[in-house]
């Protein structure tokens, strides 16, 4: 629960697609179908990122028929052994977040893994200049909700109070 | 990096092929705009009728596209215009233009015409032409979702037509990706005439560029400071925030250009638009910048209405109808994208309706029953319905205000706000007297976007109530530069972020294409791409008459407002066409010399 994992929040997404461009760079070229992190734009306004949530007990684990997926003990990020999967995609229906990319040509499928390569400074954060994706751990959400719920309506009340009462 | 090949496909005889074409062909003209005018001279015979099965129409994405550089993913579209008779060329953004580069081609050119309503569907390299009966008269969002669905995948991408298109009218947009559009000089009735509804597009290779290593820091920087102060209006109130500015600066059209001031104008601002309609602000795909204001109406007779609106779109429908009704123009935006009509021009022409109306050259009976007056929204919306089904009076504006004036003479042209044939965008020419130079000798007529006058005359760089023979050096050089935005492609919403443009666009097309470049070549490419396309006009029927602007910018001054009393004389315009014909190198009839061509590389010596 407490391992940071890529959090998008939805109403700062502008659907830029930059996330899944950057992402997709560690193949040493740009596209979108091999990005570990999606957009989804159903209609123009329901926009969001997703990306592997670093599950405490995953879905795509338990599904692997052949064990190739485990749980890095020390990030949780999710570790595909690429020389034994045989990209059946089965771990592609078990998660709930679609968060597992299958690559079409190589049968093989891969997870976000926080841009272990860049010392976890994940390319995707990185280019998100509105700030809509963060590497935050559950608790880290928790906080920022509550902070912004300080922020947002109980102190612009206050604030109104204040004015009112000066009036 | 290019992938050196073009996609070409015969509707008629419902072939395609591939064509290879070197980077080092490709490099004079860039991409885009360049490329698009290129492949088109090349590919369509002269003298071709813009609706015949030989019009060509090329769809040309830049060298940027799909890669993470700011604002670089779009597409250009380029035919012989319908409206013009000249060259024809809009730009698009978003995951279109990608998806076509990610199928593994730098453009679709496409030629003849189909037997009947088709779609074309480019997997990677599978091409097929399908029946599109099942999309017939269905609007652009709807032909977009149902493609999807039909072929599986949102990753399918497709640009089409509307109801717009498929009936021929000469203002008939292109549009991809819910709600972007390829919108100004008719090329969605190109497509129709074609009949070909569609282009949907999957694509799987991935973009390679030479250097990622030395660009990705450049791309860096370009998103961080893609929220710098420079894109604040873009960020915030959007291009809506022109209508107050122009109001300020008496250059706001109003009732058919009769006016330069909306007493309006607050109602229909950028302000009032975000405070009471603007639900989200989203991006293009590959654009950190995010401008692209969605507004919902949710209450009165125009509730449920949802769109996204710029400011071209809303001055067209708003102001420029006399109409202050916020709801009423942002219905007619939404019914315009869906449709599949360019804003602007549909707009400009249900104007010069209602003047013909006022002025008793139009009668109720002509108008089908309506009473178009200025500020009679429904009336206007109306038309727009009658344009798109090409009936009663809709016909007759179906084929814009140009043809439409000839048509119904009685002096209508002289009010008819449209240069060479394509409509005026939002800016007026007698207090902004560098785009009044930008609207005459634009290449696609009276456009703010190829030929940027407004720029100087806004911020005060010249004396914008007075034209002047520098204006001539300054309009090629914004010209020149836009050519070079228009090719790479970059979307001209950044350029206030390039401290030195050539030189910074010229180490951006190095590291992505690995082709030598510099600073000078780069701003000798905007000159070449301006001059083939001036070319394509002049071996398409182009004399120095078509470089003028409508009667009224030089016979009727502004009533009142900053511009009171401005008006374009005829010397003041002359002077600053031969000032600009002088710029560029051309003869005082406007025509390319040779050397020139040559020195261009646009003709063997």
């Amino acid at each position: 629960m407490q391992r940071p994992f890529i959090v998008c929040r939805p109403e700062k997404c502008t659907g830029c697609q930059l996330c899944e461009f950057v992402c997709s760079s560690r193949n040493g070229g740009y596209n979108p179908l091999l990005s570990h992190i999606h957009l989804v734009r159903v209609q123009p306004a329901s926009i969001i990122s997703i990306a592997c949530r670093l599950c405490d007990q995953p879905s795509c684990v338990a599904a692997c028929p052949r064990h190739c997926i485990s749980v890095s003990p020390t990030s949780g990020i999710m570790v595909v052994d690429e020389d034994s999967c045989t990209g059946c995609g089965w771990c592609v229906e078990a998660c709930e977040f679609g968060a597992v990319t299958i690559n079409s040509t190589e049968r093989a499928v891969s997870m976000c893994n926080l841009c272990e390569d860049r010392g976890g400074r994940p390319r995707c954060v990185e280019i998100c200049v509105h700030g809509a994706l963060s590497l935050s751990t559950l608790a880290d959400l928790a906080e920022q909700r509550r902070r912004e719920l300080v922020l947002g309506s109980l102190l612009p009340e206050l604030r109104q109070q204040r004015d009112e009462g000066k009036e | 990096m290019y992938f050196e090949r073009i996609l070409v496909v015969d509707l008629t005889e419902r072939r395609s092929w591939v064509e290879p074409m070197e980077a080092r062909r490709i490099q004079p003209y860039l991409g885009g705009v360049g490329l698009g005018a290129r492949l088109l001279t090349d590919h369509m015979p002269a003298g071709a009728d813009p609706l015949g099965p030989q019009n060509v129409l090329v769809f040309a994405p830049g060298v940027f596209a799909g890669t993470p550089i700011a604002t670089s993913s779009k597409h250009a579209v380029v035919a012989k215009s319908p409206l013009t008779g000249l060259i024809g060329d809009s730009l698009s953004g978003s995951f279109w233009s990608h998806t076509l580069r990610r199928a593994g081609y730098d453009a679709l050119v496409i030629t003849g015409r189909a037997d009947s309503l088709s779609y074309l569907f480019i997997n990677d390299d599978q091409v097929e032409i399908r029946s599109a009966a099942h999309l017939a008269g269905r609007d652009t969002f709807d032909t977009e979702a149902a493609l999807q669905v039909e072929l599986g995948s949102d990753q399918v991408r497709v640009a089409c037509i509307g109801p717009a298109g498929e009936r021929l009218v000469r203002f008939a947009c292109i549009a991809n990706d819910q709600g972007r559009m390829a919108g100004r000089t008719g090329l969605g009735a190109v497509m129709g005439a074609k009949n070909l509804k569609a282009v949907a597009v999957r694509g799987s290779h991935t973009i390679r560029v030479a250097n990622m290593e030395a660009l990705e820091p450049l791309v860096l920087e370009l998103a961080r400071a893609s929220q710098e102060p420079m894109t604040h209006k873009y960020r915030t109130l959007g291009t809506p925030s022109n209508v107050l500015a122009l109001n300020r600066l008496g250059a706001l059209p109003t009732r058919n250009y009769q006016q330069a001031t909306f007493e309006g104008a607050e109602k229909i601002s950028g302000e009032r638009l975000n405070r009471d309609y603007v639900v989200r602000i989203v991006a293009c795909s590959g654009c950190p910048v995010a401008c692209e204001h969605l507004a919902v109406v949710r209450e009165g007779p125009y509730a449920g209405t949802s769109t996204r609106v710029d400011y071209e779109a809303l001055y067209a429908f708003s102001s420029l109808w006399g109409v202050d009704d916020l709801s009423a123009a942002l219905h007619a935006v939404e019914f315009a994208g869906r449709a599949g009509l360019d804003a602007i021009s549909a707009g400009v022409t249900v104007a010069w309706a209602m003047e013909c109306f006022e002025r008793g050259l139009l009668t109720r009976s002509d108008c089908d029953g309506l009473e178009p007056r200025f500020g009679n929204a429904a009336a206007g919306l109306a038309l727009l319905q009658k344009i798109v089904r090409r009936e009663g009076l809709g016909n007759l504006l179906a084929e814009g205000t140009k043809r439409a004036a000839e048509q119904l003479n009685q002096g209508s042209l002289d009010f008819a706000m449209q240069v060479k044939g394509l409509e005026m965008a939002g800016y007026d020419p007698r207090s902004l007297k560098t785009m009044g130079l930008s609207y005459a000798v634009g290449t696609r007529g009276a456009c703010h976007n190829r030929s940027p006058g407004y720029i100087p005359d806004s911020q005060s760089a010249v004396d914008r109530f007075k034209g002047g023979p520098e204006r001539g050096a300054l309009l090629v050089d914004l010209e020149n530069r836009s050519a070079v935005f228009d090719s790479l492609i970059l979307c001209k919403f950044i350029r206030g972020l390039f401290e030195d443009f050539y030189h910074q666009a010229a180490q951006l097309y190095h590291l992505v294409t690995g082709l030598e470049t510099s600073l000078q070549e780069m701003a000798v490419a905007g000159e070449r791409i301006c001059n083939l396309k001036k070319l394509f006009n002049i071996r398409e029927g182009w004399t120095a008459a078509d470089d003028w602007l409508p009667a009224r910018a030089l016979r009727d001054p502004i009533p009142a407002g900053p511009g009171q009393g401005v008006r374009m004389e005829e010397s003041e315009l002359r002077e600053m066409i031969a000032s600009y014909y002088a710029a560029r190198g051309w003869t005082a009839d406007g025509l390319i010399p040779k050397e020139k061509l040559v020195k261009l590389g646009l003709e063997t010596g």
